[in-house]
């Protein structure tokens, strides 16, 4: 009796740590998403840090010569992604080596960037602060400039009990905003909630979607956030091999991360390199060019078949990812 | 009473004939058995070489005597900098018998998974890469007549945690107890193992900073 009251002690304890780490801590969990990857105790959800990382988010400051944010090639009103532009863009009309990639449900993710270079959302902006293409700046350089602005002494007094300034309380901030950015309010997910129903057409892709696509692009987060062969060909300007510049394996080769399929009416153009202007060009990949690169051995399981109707369907699932309430949701921007 | 003295005298004889407690581990930098100074000359085989500058850390510094660990310091890491010599002291209490040193030269892939830290591992001591997420272990940089490099200059920025291009490497060493454990990090013994014609370019993880990795184990020694 005794163990048995100490093990329902126990299990009762475990979920409520866990509830604690997974649950309440994270104010933004929507209720169909797993649980998130981030390690939210070693950087607790505070309000006034996500002020903080807002504002540093919108500050050219954190760039060589004052010019470029991150919201430069992140907008917010495409998703977080530099619409429009192939390759990201940099101080001094630099042009860097890959498409910036939309930013929302990072806490999810275990990885950066297209080839996953990047381990942990704290140390990423490090990346777009150090290359010589994007901000050409440091950390040491930042940290500098910040501690010389009297509102950011202030504000991280307020949220710390003390104004120094150092790389974790900068790149912490950072996080916390960008662990804000969570789109779960598309058509998709209200239908998934019951609160409303797909189109016949919809449905139709919805469907097709499932059979095709949901391998890789997993839903309710529409990526598993694997590396994977999409049967592109090489760029031999940018020449980019991909996750192979990360592990050196052979099996690595132009492998790039399966990116989120939400949004992706606001984050044109596609691919790594931004190659694909319209989602029509995609699809068109995808049915055709993908599966004659794929061995003998794959056809089976990974082959993509779908004949122009399926196309036009697919697609009028796909854009019921649009979350229009996340795009446009004024709590992201500066006040 | 009589009994109760001389027992005390014996434990005093004895705290006198026990060697001094330890207090530190202090690393000397060498080169043909000289102390390095940055910018100096230094001859290796006909090559003409000038160490500008070493960085590197170490840690899971522990104690052992026959096998049995008896003290393993609390700290994550300790970033030793030849242009700082109090770096070079690592300050470690023990009490009692040992008779062998074992550390680690780099950080482990825990740490390097872990976000952003602070201390010495915090990522404005030039030692994180900022385009690909890892810790830089071991950090050597100078010039060398071999060396085809522009200026003849040669960097060596040993990292890599994940397999199989880990570049960590534990170290053992004999030590005899003393109240100071020195040990020397002879660069004259890596230099010679390494091709400096053809290796002189190394900042990132992969084949070639492993092979320099195994060889930087072969350069840590106890003080004679």
């Amino acid at each position: 009796m005794r163990t048995f009251i100490y093990s329902c002690a126990f299990i009762a304890l475990g979920f409520m740590s866990f509830r604690w780490i997974c649950g309440n801590i994270f104010p933004y969990q929507p209720s169909h998403f797993p649980v998130p990857f981030y390690p939210f105790q070693d950087n607790p959800p505070d309000s006034l840090m996500v002020e903080i990382g807002k504002r540093l988010f919108f500050d050219p400051k954190l760039s060589a010569n004052n010019s470029i944010s991150c919201a430069s090639c992140h907008s917010p009103f495409n998703a977080f992604a530099h619409t429009d532009h192939e390759l990201s863009h940099g101080i001094h009309d630099s042009i860097g080596n890959r498409n910036a990639p939309a930013l929302f449900n990072l806490a999810w993710q275990q990885s950066f960037m297209w080839d996953g270079a990047i381990n942990h959302l704290d140390v990423q902006p490090l990346a777009p602060i150090s290359h010589a293409a994007e901000m050409g700046s440091s950390i040491n350089e930042v940290i500098q400039k910040i501690e010389a602005i009297t509102l950011y002494r202030n504000l991280y007094f307020e949220a710390c009990g003390d104004s120094s300034i150092s790389s974790a309380k900068i790149l912490k901030a950072l996080a916390q905003y960008q662990l804000t950015l969570v789109s779960a309010n598309s058509k998709y997910d209200r239908v998934v909630q019951g609160q409303e129903k797909f189109s016949v057409q919809e449905e139709k892709g919805y469907k097709l979607f499932l059979k095709n696509c949901n391998r890789c692009h997993t839903e309710p987060l529409f990526s598993n956030f694997s590396f994977e062969k999409n049967g592109l060909a090489l760029d031999p300007d940018l020449n980019d091999q991909g996750r192979y510049r990360v592990t050196l394996l052979e099996e690595d080769r132009m492998k790039f991360k399966v990116p989120s399929l939400r949004n992706l009416v606001f984050t044109y153009p596609y691919m790594h390199d931004g190659r694909f202007a319209t989602l029509k060009e995609v699809i068109h990949h995808y049915a055709g060019d993908f599966n004659t690169k794929l061995d003998s051995s794959e056809k089976a399981s990974k082959a993509i078949i779908l004949n122009p109707n399926d196309q036009v369907d697919l697609i009028a699932f796909l854009l019921t990812l649009s979350d229009k309430e996340f795009v446009f949701d004024p709590k992201h921007l500066l006040k | 009473m009589l009994r109760f003295v001389i027992i005390l005298f014996l434990l005093m004889i004895d705290e006198n004939l026990h060697s001094q407690d330890l207090s530190s581990v202090d690393f000397r930098i060498t080169c043909q058995s000289e102390d390095v100074l940055p910018g100096q000359n230094y001859v290796i085989e006909g090559d003409t070489l000038i160490f500008d500058k070493l960085k590197f850390y170490i840690t899971h510094l522990e104690l052992f005597d026959n096998d049995s660990l008896v003290l393993r310091s609390d700290e994550k890491a300790y970033l030793l900098d030849m242009s700082d010599a109090s770096s070079l002291r690592i300050p470690l209490q023990f009490e009692g018998k040992f008779n062998l040193l074992r550390f680690t030269i780099g950080i482990d892939s825990l740490l390097n998974v872990s976000g952003v830290l602070d201390g010495v591992l915090d990522p404005t001591k030039g030692m994180y890469w900022t385009w690909q997420s890892g810790y830089i272990n071991f950090k050597l940089e100078g010039r060398s007549s071999n060396c085809p490099a522009r200026r003849h200059k040669f960097n060596w920025h040993i990292g890599g945690y994940l397999t199989p291009y880990q570049t960590q490497r534990e170290v053992s060493l004999d030590v005899k107890e003393d109240s100071n454990i020195c040990v020397v990090l002879a660069l004259d013994e890596l230099v010679r193992r390494i091709d400096l014609t053809n290796t002189y370019q190394v900042m990132s993880p992969g084949e070639p900073a492993v092979k320099i990795a195994d060889d930087l184990v072969h350069m840590f020694k106890t003080c004679r």
